[in-house]
């Protein structure tokens, strides 16, 4: 094995912090966020890609259940977040 | 070209320029920086702010303390013939009883028990009652005139190496410790009060005064080894024996090979499992943990999925380990899961720990006087008896018992640092989240399953 399942997480996370990063300039570019738009959008990013990686390495380490209760607990959050901030965002124009 | 295309094609631009120079950096990261560089360094910074070290012993010690006499524990009251009624139940556990039909009990389950404890019942009969001088764990140190030839095991060697400093003296032994095997290593001085006042032996009912024993140890070196966190969750069955089995077999190889190290540089050492002194409170003093409500040693790594074997020395030239606190015993005066989990109810549910027994039981096998959860070791050992293996659902339950990833280390240190009403919403949510599940059969067939499994290297 090259990468290990681990390193594979973090790498992808890397890449998706870094378009993460990019939606963020151009959202800000056009104008379309202020602080509480954000900090919404912000939040709900941070706690996708926490679900991921508290998901993927629970997988990695054999635990299914964690890894569903985790998509619960901080994905369905995070959706609802990205959503509603994305949605506020994009209206503002 | 309007405005608005102009901006998204920068836009894409942007994109390609920052998605390949991302791309670049993520390869010359991977390549260049030092492995997992990053992690540890975040880890050992947020370690600090959770681990603090204590000076003395971390728990409330009475005046009245006495130290213990080994005739007095469970096992040696049942298998040296102090006690009739526990010594036939004790003569009933390990009975070749199989179940096809019930997973972790069957004949497959049956081998892997007898084959992991192999090691431990062939190199150290009699060890895991604890008695003493036996096999590996022998008290024998060799002279020069007595060694029996060039391959004598038991030879001190009369020339003594002397150590630049204690620091290096530690560094080295305990690098040697982790050669032969050792996960945790903590060294400690020896003390009177956690040994056993008199050793006993329970095959034969002797008892043997310390008068007796080679040397005056100056130190002991407390060993852990970890138990495979897949197999432990198979708690309690047969399988289950496959972990316990397992970390007593490498107790004995790395307690004996390390004291045989210590002999070639010239130091008296003798080499302990579950004799000599009571390894939780040697545990705590040498650094590796925290005692919990389970009455077992809990380490910030492991959990209290581990083993404890010791090696009692004459060095003294050595830095000596502090205790440690990282929150443990604030934990579980909320979380009580091992005391949930237990099927024979041994382990006491009072929230705060106390200076003696408080199961209400018979209680000769608990040593009052040291601030603690005393569980109820006699109706523990009974249902091992009845249930044929030595069950251990009080480790597989602990929410400390994980496997060694980052968000467990991150939920640890978040616990560690909150108050009391956190620690039981975090026990809830260890319920919720799947893990500490005992009497699991998913769990048996998950280890026995073939499934992502290689063992040919590729
Ligand atoms: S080994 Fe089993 S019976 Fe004994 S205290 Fe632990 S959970 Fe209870
Ligand atoms: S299960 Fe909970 S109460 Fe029991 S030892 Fe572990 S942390 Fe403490």
């Amino acid at each position: 094995m090259i990468f290990s399942g681990s390193e594979l997480l973090f790498f992808i996370l890397g890449f998706l912090s870094c378009l993460i990063m990019i939606g963020f300039i151009r959202l800000n570019k056009e104008n379309r966020l202020n602080w509480k738009t954000g900090s919404i959008v912000g939040l709900g990013a941070f706690l996708l890609m926490f679900c991921i990686a508290w998901s993927v390495s629970s997988v990695l380490e054999g635990e299914p259940r964690a890894a569903s209760m985790g998509m619960v607990v901080f994905g369905m959050p995070a959706l609802i977040l990205m959503t509603l901030g994305l949605r506020l965002a994009l209206k503002k124009n | 070209m309007s405005n608005k295309d102009e901006k998204t094609n920068l836009g894409r631009r942007d994109f390609l320029k920052i998605g390949s120079a991302g791309a670049v950096l993520g390869v010359a990261g991977i390549t260049t920086m030092p492995q997992k560089a990053a992690g540890e360094v975040l880890d050992k910074e947020t370690k600090k702010a959770v681990i603090k070290a204590m000076d003395g012993f971390p728990v409330k010690v009475a005046p009245e303390y006495k130290p213990f006499r080994q005739r007095n524990t469970v096992f040696s009251r049942a298998v040296g013939g102090i006690d009739p009624e526990l010594g036939a139940k004790a003569r009933t556990f390990e009975r070749f009883e199989t179940d096809e039909s019930r997973p972790g009990f069957s004949r497959i389950d049956w081998a892997l028990h007898h084959g992991s404890w192999a090691v431990e019942h062939a190199a150290t009969p009699g060890s895991k009652f604890g008695v003493p001088n036996t096999g590996w764990y022998s008290w024998q140190q060799n002279t020069h005139e007595q060694r029996a030839n060039f391959l004598d095991l038991n030879y001190l060697n009369d020339e003594r190496h002397e150590f630049a400093s204690k620091k290096e003296a530690s560094a080295i032994i305990k690098r040697a410790a982790r050669h032969f095997k050792a996960d945790l290593v903590g060294i400690t001085p020896r003390n009177k009060m956690w040994d056993y006042e008199k050793h006993f032996v329970a095959l034969n009912g002797q008892e043997i005064g310390w008068d007796q024993f080679p040397f005056e140890p100056k130190s002991v070196i407390v060993i852990g080894v970890e138990m495979d966190y897949e197999t432990m969750a198979t708690a309690p069955s047969y399988t289950v024996e496959g972990a316990i089995g397992e970390g007593y077999s490498q107790m004995a190889i790395t307690a004996f090979q390390l004291s045989v190290f210590l002999k070639n540089l010239g130091y008296k050492a003798v080499a302990a499992g579950n004799d000599l002194g009571m390894s939780v409170p040697y545990g705590i003093a040498a650094g590796l943990g925290e005692g919990g409500r389970n009455g077992l040693l809990i380490n910030y790594k492991y959990g209290p999925r581990f083993r404890i074997a010791k090696v009692y020395t004459d060095i003294d030239f050595v830095e000596y380990d502090k205790p440690v606190t990282f929150g443990v015993r604030e934990f579980c005066k909320r979380c009580q899961r091992c005391a949930d989990a237990c099927p024979s109810k041994s382990i006491p549910k009072n929230v705060e720990p106390t200076m003696k027994p408080t199961h209400g039981g018979e209680s000769w096998f608990n040593n009052p006087g040291v601030e603690k959860w005393y569980i109820n070791a006699k109706t523990c050992f009974e249902y091992w008896c009845e249930g044929n293996n030595s069950c251990a659902s009080c480790i597989t339950s602990c929410p400390y018992n994980k496997p060694d990833f980052w968000h467990h280390k991150l939920v640890d240190k978040v616990s560690a640092l909150m108050p009391g009403p956190v620690h039981s919403f975090m026990r809830e949510m260890d319920i919720v989240f799947g893990y500490g599940d005992t009497f699991d059969k998913k769990a048996v067939k998950k280890f026995w399953d073939d499934k992502n499994r290689e063992y040919n290297g590729y």
